[in-house]
């Protein structure tokens, strides 16, 4: 008992150690900053198509439209004594990828890194896309709009994310995927990916999604939710229906008239364009709004 | 303000197809650069270009040397003349936004009065971006005005009609890239034995066409007749053209009336603008406070440390409350199966702690064995028509009974891990011990999944103590995955609880059974008698908390 007592003892103690070492003063400044600056640009040449992978640990990331005739642009700023920004095109295919040092997370510098770090990537216009976004302890900002993607992935560990959808994506998508491990995540016109089914995978947090720009007749949405809160927002003359499988889920969908497991919007068989939601979640509370009311 | 100019152009391509100097593809002004990588550090100031025709060229100043394709050229001290002049030029570079890296470069002129040394690799360096970039080359129009000064015509004859504007918007995406002869006002007369090699685009102008043209005709208002040896040899599209559908067996690419683009909402046209200045502003912002400090000192705020620190928080208490969740479940389904199948509970338990070797390579092998098992069933059942109902009962039943035999044997090893724990003699958990099986499956379930709270706690710390919160997790999922192989184990030796073979002298033939009112069953003749819940020996009478051989050879304290 004493020994067992005494372990946990020392457990508590080195854990107070450590919290009491976060708030200390200068705790986590052991060291300078060495700023560094990395841009790339390409124009369009013969691709017909592009594929990018972006791998972002830590930082700033937004993702916006490029200038006409760009391929793609990027611009990062990062402390060089602490991350590391690769490159790499070749054929159509364009990797980006980020590299925390090792030893930096315990020594106080992801914090920094996220602080200091910032990519800035663009994407051109003319040639279609399968992009693939991979973002850590990341704050991010996607503005899509008008960016042909013909795929998308995106998967985030522990950030916050805004995405934007502003323009009709100009090219057809078969699925956007999205994967959301602990974050905060706000879509806006979503419709506006042209993408015939979207499938959102979250764990924990708050998650936004609207519906917004619908361009095509029968949408498909798919959300899986940990735990959490999930809204859901759709355009008011979209047919909407949503199926809910799950436990110690609260459901609050005021538009929408229930039937069992089933949530259907009174214009589901007269409207035009209709949305069809799978809802996975296992604890949270789960809203569907209509957007403008 | 991108999306402003963007906006435009696409809204004056025509024009600008019209009115450019040159073909679209050229662009002049980058001196034939097709990408650049610019990397400015502490110890380095770099620029790599790429060509349109696949060269290349490196240029690095780089822990004190200047290198130019990887060869030393020279060197140079850091902050000194040359390299200052070349960081400001790489800034510069960096600034750009959609600016003309190859302009920039080709007006760059390394400073005056440096050594010898620093003068020889900076004439290099000009003379190796001179050599590379293209020239500023005056393309010869492919697209021709005819008339003087028209080109302020062209463009205001198109600005007053936007739906021109619109029809020609959809028109320009798939001209033919010929000589395009722009007629604006004009009364336009091809002679009979006159052939024209070119497009010819008329704004507002009257063709009289007895000849030949190789190209396409557009036209935007105005008029068209031909004449009986008149041939437009491509395609003539019009808008608002008289005349234009009656010329269609004169034409032989076909003739086809312009759809205007659709105009764009105005109010979603004004939002974009309004966004667009906001971002503007905020960009704007951004440069300036950048501009502020030194090219290389870039240092972005972003405000996210104290809101990490809450977020981080917000995220370990949100899986301390999973745990607390997942135990109540756990909990729950436990104290229902202790209500209603007790005496099974108390086998699996008895099994898995008196055979936890035996329990673990029946537990391993029933996970591997699992799923060939299931497809082998639904391959069997397949083949007869009987068994097609039964195999779409197997389908979902066979997993389903696979959970349910999982989730028992975690939760009665768990029972044995409360036990256990009541058995430590820590002080304000004495009253686990003895017969309490609900105390016991809560302490055991508290003991196994407080790893995954503890790994919560250490999440509010955020990156700090990730290694930590990885390794409690890790041995959190080791646990609970070592224990439910055990438990499966158990519950396939004790034939899901039925079977008390393993679970100890208390429980085989001749012991007491404390939940069966019945005589406990004789062993059968001949039979394997087992010893310590294992065949051999008969076993004693003993009650529970007796010190006995488990079955796979080694001791097993109970108490």
């Amino acid at each position: 008992m004493r020994t067992d007592s005494g372990v946990l003892s020392g457990l508590t103690l080195a854990f107070l150690i450590l919290v009491s070492g976060l708030f200390l003063p200068g705790a986590v400044d052991l060291g300078a900053q060495t700023p560094a600056t990395f841009q790339a640009a390409r124009d369009v040449g013969t691709e017909r198509e592009l594929t990018v992978e972006v791998q972002y640990g830590a930082g700033t990331f937004t993702l916006t439209p490029a200038a006409a005739g760009r391929l793609y642009q990027l611009r990062a700023h990062f402390d060089e004594e602490q991350q590391e920004i690769s490159h790499r095109y070749r054929d159509g295919h364009l990797e980006i990828r980020s590299h925390v040092e090792g030893s930096t997370r315990l020594r106080g510098g992801l914090r920094r890194t996220a602080e200091h770090g910032e990519l800035n990537f663009r994407l051109g216009n003319r040639v279609p896309v399968r992009l693939d976004l991979e973002l850590g302890a990341v704050q991010a900002e996607l503005e899509l709009g008008g960016i042909p993607l013909r795929e998308l992935s995106f998967t985030t560990g522990a950030s916050d994310t805004r995405l934007d959808v502003s323009r009709a994506n100009p090219v057809e998508m078969e699925r956007a995927r999205f994967q959301i491990g602990a974050a905060a995540f706000k879509a806006r016109g979503l419709g506006r990916l042209n993408a015939e089914e979207i499938k959102v995978d979250a764990g924990v947090g708050d998650v936004r999604l609207e519906l917004d720009g619908l361009l095509r007749d029968r949408t498909r949405l798919e959300v899986s939710m940990g735990l959490g809160n999930l809204e859901i927002a759709v355009p008011p003359q979209v047919g909407v229906r949503l199926t809910r499988s799950g436990f110690l889920v609260s459901m609050d969908a005021p538009d929408l008239v229930r039937n069992g497991n089933v949530w259907q919007s009174r214009n589901w068989d007269e409207s035009r364009q209709q949305i069809e939601i799978q809802l996975g979640a296992a604890l949270g509370s789960v809203s569907v709004e209509t957007l403008g009311r | 303000m991108n999306r402003i100019i963007r906006s435009l152009s696409a809204l004056l391509l025509p024009l600008a197809l019209v009115l450019s100097p040159g073909p679209l593809e050229a662009q002049t002004g980058d001196g034939g650069i097709v990408s650049h990588q610019v990397t400015v550090a502490a110890g380095a100031a770099a620029l790599e270009l790429e060509f349109r025709d696949g060269r290349g060229l490196s240029l690095e100043f780089r822990d004190g040397q200047i290198l130019v394709d990887g060869s030393v050229v020279g060197s140079y001290r850091a902050g000194d003349e040359l390299e200052s002049a070349w960081r400001t030029l790489l800034g510069r570079a960096v600034a750009l936004e959609n600016g003309s890296i190859g302009d920039l470069l080709r007006e760059w002129t390394p400073p005056t009065g440096l050594g010898d040394d620093a003068a020889g690799a900076a004439r290099t360096i000009q003379e190796r971006l001179s050599a590379e970039l293209e020239p500023e080359v005056d393309t010869p129009s492919l697209l021709r005005v005819d008339g003087q000064d028209q080109a302020g015509d062209v463009l205001a004859q198109l600005l007053t009609r936007p739906e021109w504007l619109r029809a020609l918007t959809g028109t320009v995406a798939d001209l033919t890239p010929r000589d395009l002869r722009v007629h604006v006002g004009e009364t336009v007369r091809i002679a009979p034995d006159e052939r024209v090699a070119a497009s010819l685009l008329g704004l507002e102008s009257d063709f009289q066409v007895d000849g030949q043209i190789e190209g396409d005709v557009i036209l935007l208002g105005g008029s068209i007749v031909m004449g009986n040896d008149g041939i437009i040899e491509g395609r003539l599209r019009w808008f608002d053209t008289q005349g234009a559908e009656e010329v269609a067996e004169r034409v032989s690419g076909g003739v086809a009336r312009m759809d205007p683009v659709p105009a764009r909402p105005e109010a979603t046209l004004r939002d974009e603008i309004r966004r667009e200045v906001e971002a503007a502003l905020e960009a704007g912002e951004r440069a300036r406070d950048r501009s502020a400090a030194p090219p290389s000192r870039v240092v972005v705020s972003t405000g996210t440390g104290e809101r990490g620190f809450f977020r981080n928080v917000g995220r370990g208490i949100a899986q301390v409350l999973q745990t607390v969740v997942t135990f109540g479940i756990l909990l729950g389904l436990g104290l229902v199966t202790l209500h209603f199948f007790p005496r099974h509970f108390e086998i699996v338990a008895r099994t898995a702690r008196n055979a936890p070797g035996r329990s673990g390579l029946v537990g391993v092998a029933s996970g591997i064995l699992a799923f060939p098992i299931w497809i082998a069933g639904i391959v069997l059942l397949a083949v007869t028509i009987i068994g097609i109902p039964v195999m779409l009962l197997w389908i979902p039943l066979f997993p389903l009974a696979l959970m349910a035999a999982g989730t028992l044997g975690f939760l009665a090893v768990s029972r044995n891990a409360g036990s256990w724990l009541g058995r430590r003699g820590l002080q304000g958990l004495d009253s686990l011990d003895g017969p309490r099986p609900a105390m016991q499956l809560a302490a055991g379930l508290a003991l196994l999944l407080g790893l995954f709270a503890v790994a919560g706690v250490f999440r509010m710390g955020g990156a700090w103590f990730s290694i930590f919160q990885g390794v409690v997790t890790f041995a959190g999922v080791l646990l609970v995955v070592i224990t439910g192989t055990v438990g499966l184990g158990a519950v396939v030796l004790s034939r899901g609880g039925r079977d008390p073979l393993y679970a100890g002298s208390g429980w085989a033939w001749g012991g007491s059974d404390p939940w069966d009112d019945d005589e406990p069953p004789t062993p059968p003749s001949g039979a394997p008698r087992p010893q310590g819940g294992g065949p051999g020996t008969p076993p004693p009478a003993s009650s529970v908390g007796e010190q006995r051989p488990d079955p796979d050879g080694s001791p097993s304290d109970e108490n």
